[in-house]
C-alpha cells in the first residue's frame, strides 16, 4: 500500500509507504487524520496550504457488498471546518485496486486558470502505481455531460473524478463528480465545496485506469468471506434494503411523503413543514411516472459495483427518453418542495444542470430558496429557477453569489431565515419538528449534515428502535451514538444505507466487523466501534477548534428558536446545555 | 366514525382503486373508538407490512384509538437519505 502525494505547483508525484498509524484507517478516518496532521487549520481553503485528500474505505475494492465509497477530504471553503464528503462510484474501488490508500494533492499552480488532468495507472514492470499529467484545456468551460464522454473517448475503460465549471469558478458550492456504472457524471462528493478546492489546485480531472492492478490485499480471506456473507444476508432480508424493497423500487425520494406526514418536510425556505405538492414529487410518483412513460416497471440500479441495495433512479420524459439520473430525495426536496415546485420534469432539468455544472443539489436548492425569500424570483417559478442555475453555470455576478452557497447568499440578500449551520445549508429534515436531527446539524463537525448522525432512523422510520421526534430528552446521546457509528461506517467504505439493515439485524453488524478484520488482520470488536468513532470525531473537532470554532458555533440559526413551524407549530427548543452535552460527555 | 386514509409506497396498490393516485385521501367508516389495529384489519393490511402509522402528523402505536375526522397516513418499512 502507498500514499501518493501530488505536488500541484510542480506537477510531480511521489509514492510513500503508509505510516504505521494509518495502517488500520481508510475512508473518512484517514482523510480526516491526514488533514488534521498536515493542514494548518487557519489556512485559506482555496490557498496553497490546503490539501485535498482522497481515500477509499477499508473494504472498498473488495467483494464486500455495498462498499464502493470514496471519501474526499480537506478544509471546506463553505464552512471553514474540516470536511469529508463521500460518494459511491467505481472510481473508489479503482483507486483501491492500485493499492493507493490515500491520494493527497497539495500546493497550487503559479499560473492562474491552468487546469490539468492526472492519469493514474499500474506500472506492471515496476509493480507500483504510476501517474502522469496532461493539459485539460479541451475540457475547460465544458459541462460535465460533454466532458465525461470526451474523457472516456480519449482514455477508454477508465474511471473519472472531475470538477465542473463551478469548480473552475471556485464556487463554495462546487462538488466533485464521479462516473456511475453507465459513465454518467452523476455520483458526487457534493457537500462542502471540495470541488473548488480541487479547482484551486488546477486539477480538472483524475482518470484511473485500473487495468492490471493487483487489487486490495486481504489478510484473512476466510473471515472476510464470512463477514461478507453475514452482511449480504442482512441486506437481502431487511425490508428497506432487500431487492424490490422501498429503496430499490422508489429510491431515496420515498421519504418525501413520510416527512410530509410528519410535518418535517422543509417547504418554501423552511417556512412550513408540509408541502401541498409533496405527493407529486415523491418516489412513488417517480416510479409511476416512469412506468407510464417507458411502458414498464423500472426498478432502480446500482450506483457502483457490488451494491445490493440499488437505490439509484432515473427520470424519463414523455417520449420515454431518460432526462437524468439520479432524482434523489435531497435533490427533489431542495429544488422542489423547498422552492415550492411540484413538477418532476422541471426538477429533473434542474438536477441535470447541477450535475452538468458540478454543483451540490442540496446547497443549490437551499440557496435559490433564500433568493426567493429575498424576492428575486417567486416561490414556485420553476422556469426562473432554471435561469438562476444557468447564471451559476455562466459565472455571472449573480451566479457567483448564488454559487457561493446559502449562507453567503443570505448575507448578501439580507435574508434572516437563513437555514445554515457553520455556513452549510440544512438538508431535507426540519429540526423544529424532529429535534434529534437538529442536535446533529448543530454539533456535527461538518456543518448542517443529515448523514453525519441520521437520527431520522429511530425518530421517523422506526429503524434501530423508536424515538419521539418532538421530545428533547435523550437526543444528545442519540445524536452522539449516530455520529460515532457513522464515522465508523464512513471509514469502512460501506454505504451508510447498510445501517438500515445492521441496526435491526445484529449479525449484519458483526459481518461488517468480520470484513474489516479480514482485510486488515486486526481484532476489532463490535464494542470497540463506539470508541473508534469518537476518536475520529474528536480529531475532527480538534481541527475545527484550531480553526476558531467553539461551542457557540454548535447552534441552529436563531429564527428557529422563535418562529413556530406549521403544522405542529413547534420551535427548536433544545437547550444549549443539551447541545454541548453531545461532546461534553465523551 | 369517518377517518381519512392515505397509503404510501407498496401499500398504495392495496388501498387505492385504479386511477387513484398515491397520496390521495380515501374516507373510511370505522366503528367508534376503533384503533389503528382495527383500521388495518378493515384494510386487510398485515402488521409487518404497515410498519409506520401517522395520525394527524404524529406517529402512533397500533393500539392508539382513532377519533372522528382523524387523518391517517400508513407506510410500509422504508428508508432513504
Amino acid at each position: 500500500m502507498w500514499i501518493m502525494r501530488v505536488n500541484m505547483k510542480k506537477r510531480k508525484y511521489a509514492l510513500e509507504p503508509v505510516p504505521d498509524r494509518y495502517q488500520n484507517l481508510g475512508g473518512r478516518g484517514l482523510t480526516s487524520t491526514i488533514i488534521r496532521d498536515e493542514v494548518d487549520a487557519n489556512c485559506h481553503p482555496l490557498g496553497p496550504n490546503n490539501k485535498l485528500v482522497f481515500a477509499p474505505g477499508i473494504v472498498t475494492g473488495t467483494a464486500a457488498p455495498s462498499s464502493a465509497r470514496i471519501s474526499a477530504g480537506g478544509k471546506s471553503p463553505l464552512t471553514g471546518t474540516i470536511k469529508e464528503s463521500n460518494a459511491g462510484t467505481s472510481w473508489g474501488p479503482s483507486l483501491a485496486s492500485l493499492r493507493i490508500k490515500a491520494l493527497i494533492f497539495e500546493g497550487s499552480p503559479e499560473e492562474k486558470k491552468s487546469f490539468h488532468t492526472l492519469h493514474l495507472g499500474w506500472d506492471k514492470k515496476a509493480g507500483k502505481p504510476e501517474a502522469s499529467f496532461s493539459s485539460a484545456d479541451e475540457l475547460i468551460g465544458k459541462g460535465l455531460y460533454e466532458a465525461f464522454p470526451k474523457i472516456f473517448k480519449k482514455y477508454g475503460k477508465v474511471d473519472v473524478a472531475a470538477i465542473g465549471v463551478s469548480g473552475e469558478h471556485l464556487n463554495g458550492n462546487a462538488g466533485i463528480a464521479y462516473n456511475d456504472m453507465k459513465n454518467r457524471p452523476s455520483r458526487f462528493s457534493g457537500r462542502g465545496g471540495l470541488g473548488s478546492v480541487m479547482g484551486s489546485k488546477g486539477l480538472k480531472a483524475i482518470v484511473i485506469d485500473s487495468n492490471g492492478a493487483p487489487g486490495v490485499e486481504i489478510h484473512n480471506k476466510e473471515l472476510f468471506k464470512e463477514g461478507c456473507d453475514k452482511l449480504r444476508d442482512a441486506l437481502k432480508t431487511h425490508d428497506i434494503t432487500k431487492p424490490k424493497g422501498a429503496l430499490n423500487a422508489y429510491g431515496t425520494a420515498v421519504l418525501i411523503n413520510i416527512l410530509n406526514e410528519a410535518g418535517g418536510l422543509p417547504t418554501r425556505n423552511f417556512s412550513s413543514g408540509r408541502f401541498e405538492g409533496a405527493a407529486r414529487i415523491a418516489g412513488e410518483s417517480i416510479f409511476e411516472g416512469n412506468k407510464e412513460r417507458t411502458g414498464k416497471e423500472l426498478f432502480n440500479h446500482a450506483c457502483s459495483p457490488g451494491c445490493m441495495i440499488q437505490c439509484s433512479n432515473t427520470w424519463h420524459d414523455k417520449n420515454g427518453k431518460e432526462i437524468v439520473s439520479c432524482v434523489e430525495y435531497e435533490s427533489v426536496w431542495s429544488l422542489g418542495a423547498n422552492c415550492g415546485i411540484d413538477d418532476l420534469d422541471q426538477i429533473a432539468e434542474m438536477i441535470h444542470l447541477c450535475n452538468d455544472y458540478g454543483l451540490d443539489t442540496i446547497e443549490t436548492g437551499t440557496t435559490i430558496a433564500v433568493a426567493m425569500e429575498a424576492g428575486l424570483v417567486p416561490f414556485g417559478d420553476s422556469k426562473r429557477v432554471i435561469e438562476l442555475i444557468r447564471e451559476i453555470g455562466k459565472g455571472t455576478p449573480l451566479g457567483r453569489i448564488l454559487g457561493s452557497g446559502t449562507n453567503n447568499a443570505a448575507t448578501v440578500l439580507g435574508v434572516v431565515r437563513n437555514p445554515t449551520v457553520k455556513g452549510q445549508s440544512m438538508p431535507a429534515y426540519e429540526p423544529r419538528a424532529i429535534k434529534g436531527i437538529g442536535v446533529t446539524y448543530a454539533t456535527t463537525t461538518m456543518g448542517a449534515d443529515h448523514t453525519a448522525g441520521y437520527t431520522i432512523a429511530p425518530e421517523i422510520l422506526s429503524v434501530g428502535g423508536k424515538a419521539d421526534p418532538a421530545t428533547v430528552e435523550g437526543k444528545a446521546e442519540l445524536s452522539r451514538n449516530f455520529q460515532a457509528s457513522t464515522a465508523v461506517i464512513d471509514t469502512t467504505g460501506h454505504c451508510l444505507f447498510i445501517a438500515f439493515a445492521i441496526l435491526d439485524i445484529p449479525s449484519g453488524f458483526q459481518g461488517v466487523i468480520d470484513e474489516v478484520n479480514g482485510v486488515l488482520g486486526t481484532d476489532l470488536k463490535i464494542e470497540d466501534t463506539g470508541t473508534l468513532g469518537m476518536q475520529i470525531l474528536k480529531m475532527e473537532r480538534e481541527f475545527n477548534e484550531a480553526a476558531g470554532f467553539t461551542s457557540s458555533h454548535d447552534r441552529l440559526p436563531e429564527f428557529m428558536s422563535y418562529e413556530p413551524l406549521p403544522p405542529h407549530n413547534m420551535v427548536f427548543d433544545v437547550p444549549a446545555s443539551v447541545l454541548d452535552a453531545v461532546y461534553g460527555q465523551s | 366514525m369517518k377517518v381519512h386514509i392515505r397509503a404510501y409506497a407498496t401499500l398504495a396498490q392495496r388501498v387505492y382503486k385504479t386511477g387513484q393516485n398515491t397520496g390521495s385521501t380515501v374516507d373510511l367508516e370505522l366503528q367508534d373508538g376503533g384503533s389503528i389495529s382495527n383500521l388495518l384489519d378493515v384494510l386487510h393490511l398485515p402488521r409487518h407490512e404497515a410498519k409506520i402509522v401517522f395520525v394527524n402528523g404524529h406517529s402512533q402505536d397500533f393500539d392508539y384509538k382513532l377519533s372522528e375526522g382523524d387523518h391517517v397516513g400508513i407506510f410500509p418499512p422504508l428508508g432513504g437519505g
